[in-house]
């Protein structure tokens, strides 16, 4: 049985369109604006099998958090059918809430102002954890996502990074069997999110818990998924690899030099120079043909460098490029395992 | 929906309520210095009033007092908890909410008991005691001590439906603070806050008591003019009655909004 | 001047943005006052006086009070979200602008139920207390300077959050007893409550002084007034700048008590 499965999931919202702000009083109050159908998931299908770690990604308004709230069953489709861990996500909400666990990373699901542990506590209760189970699991998670130094902090005193690992660890309190993120990683540091993404790689495998997660961050991507799927415009686009992601959507990398000098250059196969300013070049890498460590060492053998950065392309150029066809070797083949190109 | 019947989850929210309540000790100790001033004010004004005009005994500003007592110590236990779940509306915290195995409204119901558990004692101590101090006297029954109790709970219980059923309306007004403007005014007019309903004339007064907002002020407070069995049944009574068609009301009310919740998104 | 225009047209065109919920919230506002003045009604129907004010006087005093609570709010309305935003750090954005901050909190927020009160003040004085319209410039007076008054007493315990952490709810309680006092005939107090309704908590300077200037036409009250609304405002600005230098911005980290 799969874990998530979805079959032709619509959500139209009927909205009315708002008279501009500066617009008459007098208008806006007797002219009553006309409602339209915003169509924020069309058609939507998709199977993810237990144990996979699967990216949910697209650009801003694309349908992701619209699915992921048809998904947890706290918003009803317009149309389709889905099945999580066996349960109509908008009819069976609370037995499917026993088998799955839920990160926000924008809202907090903990109380703001208890201690931590207070908060799993409670938890746990309605949950209905047996309590000699929540004390040894508590014990492993506590250790496991490195959260005693502040577990009986209040929350409202916590670091953001250190908030997001009692989350996931409040999301896992009850063992759920699938683990749905919503950007849980947005607004933290590099070192926070490589420490998060290092839990939920480690977790996942262990405990071969079933993950969707949706960022705009191509490093949760990476270090987290084996599986990514693209939606735009409430449509499924492509559901591939990440292996075929990378080789075939994030080869290109930007690096940017600040140099001593006040018009550098640096010719290497691979390399195309996008802006040249005074002391500073921007270049684009096909890392296929070169790789960054070779164009970083050539560039500190030549260049007398003041500054360096190395940048993915944003994720919106990933989703332009997958728009215009900008394959290096686009498959046919169909499924999980394999590329699904529409 | 299968949701968790688990005692002892709403057990931790009335904890949590007991809490939350507890952590603002200025607050409260600002809120039972308006109850006391509230207290000194109305005794000025009911030793100002000439009640002898009415020849009524039992209106004295001793039992007046102590009437406004009792209203206050019901209004200052409450708060205004339909906040809470404006707040978790308008800041989508609700969603995270409806992903437990747990009844909301249920679960706010919980934790508002631990509060009330917590500010219950407090402003009966803080109101009793400016009550005693401004009239020199205690009007109540002893025996009628354990009816008077009951009517208050049932009074709070009878508020708090109220709350509840504000509180989701946000999910349709986007604020409830205007709903809660009426109706607050509907209950201290209504409700007796300061003047007894039998003070009122005659069509008005028959329409206040059969209200709700009686059963929630007026009701229990009126045990301080007339603390005879025969009245405190009648008020038992009335209370009973206003629970249970609000108990459904507020049952109704939350099936319709997480519905239109579950179907809008917000 | 031109500065604090600015920000209050800014102010009430957001107020306005919503037209239908602004209007719904003046409405019931209005609404709220009306259910209010009913418990006076019923009280004069059964006694004919209280201590010599009858039933028009207490129009006049709750008018006097909805048009300073109302102007206050719709002007001035920020000073509700004030100790939320100092104990949060909101202040930073402000600091960094070339212009005192005060104004620009005060005004960023126009209540639009205000307004309801304000259009209830009109109807308590000219059909409640059955004043004539050449009163009305005299309790516009009054009453805008109730209004500084309210403002200026909110602002001062919203500044409370300066020194004391998550202080909001302590503020609004104290603000609500002020409020109360305002609302209700003080003249059955004796010398002392009087006293402190004038001074300390100055309950008094927003409808019990403006109305004994209506009511007894003595121009020492209405001159009082002024001075009381003139002097809060000062103590406002100056407890103001006073917390500001113990402020501290950045993090929402809330400090142990």
């Amino acid at each position: 049985m799969a874990a998530i499965r979805t079959d032709n999931l619509t959500k139209s919202f009927r909205v009315r369109q708002p008279e501009p702000a500066d617009g008459a009083l007098l208008r806006r109050l007797l002219r009553r604006a006309p409602a339209i159908d915003l169509l924020a998931v069309q058609d939507l299908s998709l199977q993810i099998e237990p144990s996979e770690r699967v990216a949910f990604i697209g650009p801003n308004g694309a349908g992701k958090s619209t699915s992921l709230k048809m998904l947890t069953g706290i918003l009803v489709p317009t149309s389709g059918h889905a099945e999580v861990a066996g349960f109509v996500p908008w009819r069976d909400r609370g037995k499917l809430a026993r088998h799955i666990g839920i990160v926000f990373g924008q809202r907090s699901q903990l109380w703001w102002q208890l201690p931590v542990r207070a908060s799993l506590d409670l938890l746990g209760q309605i949950y209905d954890v047996d309590r000699t189970v929540l004390r040894q699991r508590m014990a492993r998670l506590i250790d496991g996502f490195e959260i005693g130094a502040f577990i009986d902090r209040p929350v409202a005193q916590l670091s953001l990074g250190q908030r997001l690992r009692c989350e996931i660890v409040g999301a896992l309190i009850h063992a759920p069997s699938i683990l749905l993120l919503d950007e849980p990683t947005i607004g933290l540091d590099v070192t926070s999110k490589a420490l998060l993404r290092d839990h939920l790689d480690g977790l996942s495998r262990d405990s071969g818990t079933t993950v969707l997660l949706t960022s705009h961050d191509t490093g949760d991507i990476e270090r987290i998924c084996e599986r990514v799927i693209v939606i735009d415009h409430g449509s499924l686009l492509m559901d591939l690899p990440i292996a075929q992601l990378k080789r075939d959507f994030l080869r290109r990398r930007t690096v940017t030099l600040v140099t001593a000098q006040e018009t550098p250059e640096l010719r290497i196969d691979g390399v195309a120079a996008v802006a040249v300013e005074p002391y500073r070049l921007t270049l684009s890498v096909d890392t296929t043909v070169v790789p960054i460590e070779k164009v970083v060492a050539t560039a500190l053998e030549r260049l007398t460098i003041r500054d360096l950065s190395v940048e993915n392309p944003p994720l919106e150029d990933v989703i332009k490029a997958i728009y215009r066809g900008e394959t290096a070797d686009p498959r046919a083949s169909k499924g999980p395992a394999g590329a699904t190109q529409l | 929906m299968q949701l968790s019947s688990n005692s002892s989850a709403l057990r931790a929210f009335a904890r949590i309520g007991w809490r939350r309540a507890a952590a603002e000790p200025l607050a409260t100790a600002a809120r039972g210095g308006l109850n006391v001033l509230a207290l000194g004010i109305f005794w000025a004004f009911w030793r100002a009033t000439p009640l002898a005009e009415l020849r009524r005994p039992e209106l004295t500003p001793e039992r007046l007092i102590w009437y406004l007592a009792v209203t206050e110590w019901i209004v200052f236990s409450t708060g205004i908890p339909y906040r809470e779940i404006e707040d978790d509306i308008r800041s989508g915290a609700l969603a995270t909410n409806l992903t437990r195995p747990i009844d909301y409204a249920r679960a706010c119901c919980a934790q508002w008991c631990g509060g009330i558990a917590f500010r219950l004692p407090i402003f009966a101590l803080v109101g009793f005691v400016a009550a005693l101090g401004l009239s020199g006297t205690v009007p109540i029954d002893p025996a009628m001590l354990l009816a008077g109790l009951a009517s208050v709970l049932l009074a709070l219980a009878i508020l708090h439906l109220c709350h509840l059923m504000i509180g989701l309306a946000t999910i349709w007004t986007g604020s409830a603070a205007p709903l809660h403007w009426i109706w607050q005014k509907g209950l201290f007019v209504l409700g007796g806050l300061i003047i007894p309903l039998s003070l009122y004339p005659a069509p008005f007064r028959r329409f206040a008591e059969n209200s709700p907002f009686a059963a929630m002020l007026s009701a229990p407070a009126s045990l301080a003019l007339d603390p005879s069995p025969g009245h405190a049944i009648a008020v038992l009574r009335l209370q009973l009655i206003w629970l249970i068609v609000l108990a459904g009301m507020a049952w109704l009310t939350d099936r319709a909004a997480i519905a239109r919740f579950l179907e809008r998104g917000t | 001047m031109r500065y604090a225009w600015t920000l209050l047209r800014m102010s009430i065109g957001s107020a306005f943005a919503r037209p239908i919920a602004a209007l719904s919230a003046m409405l019931l506002m209005a609404t709220n006052n009306f259910l209010f003045f009913i418990t006076f009604v019923i009280y004069f129907r059964n006694f004919t006086s209280l201590k010599g004010w009858v039933r028009e006087d207490l129009a006049l005093l709750i008018g006097v009070c909805c048009w300073a609570f109302g102007l206050a709010v719709f002007l001035a309305g920020g000073f509700r979200d004030l100790a939320t935003t100092i104990g949060s750090g909101g202040l930073d954005p402000y600091l960094g602008r070339p212009r005192h901050p005060l104004p620009a909190l005060l005004f960023s927020q126009s209540i639009p139920s205000g307004l309801g009160d304000m259009g209830s003040a009109l109807v308590f004085w000219t059909v409640l207390s059955h004043r004539g319209w050449a009163d009305l410039p005299m309790l516009l007076l009054v009453g805008t300077l109730g209004a500084v008054v309210v403002a200026a007493t909110a602002t001062l315990l919203q500044c409370l959050a300066f020194w004391m952490p998550n202080s909001g709810l302590l503020s609004e309680e104290l603000f609500q007893m002020f409020m109360m006092v305002a609302y209700y005939p003080e003249h059955p107090f004796g010398f002392a409550v009087r006293f402190v309704l004038l001074t300390v908590f100055p309950a008094g300077f927003v409808a019990m002084m403006p109305v004994e200037a209506v009511r007894d036409g003595d121009p020492r009250k209405l001159v009082a007034c002024a001075m009381a609304a003139l002097a809060y405002a000062g103590l406002a600005g100056w407890v103001f700048e006073r917390g500001l230098r113990r402020y501290t911005s950045g993090s929402r980290i809330i400090e142990l008590r």
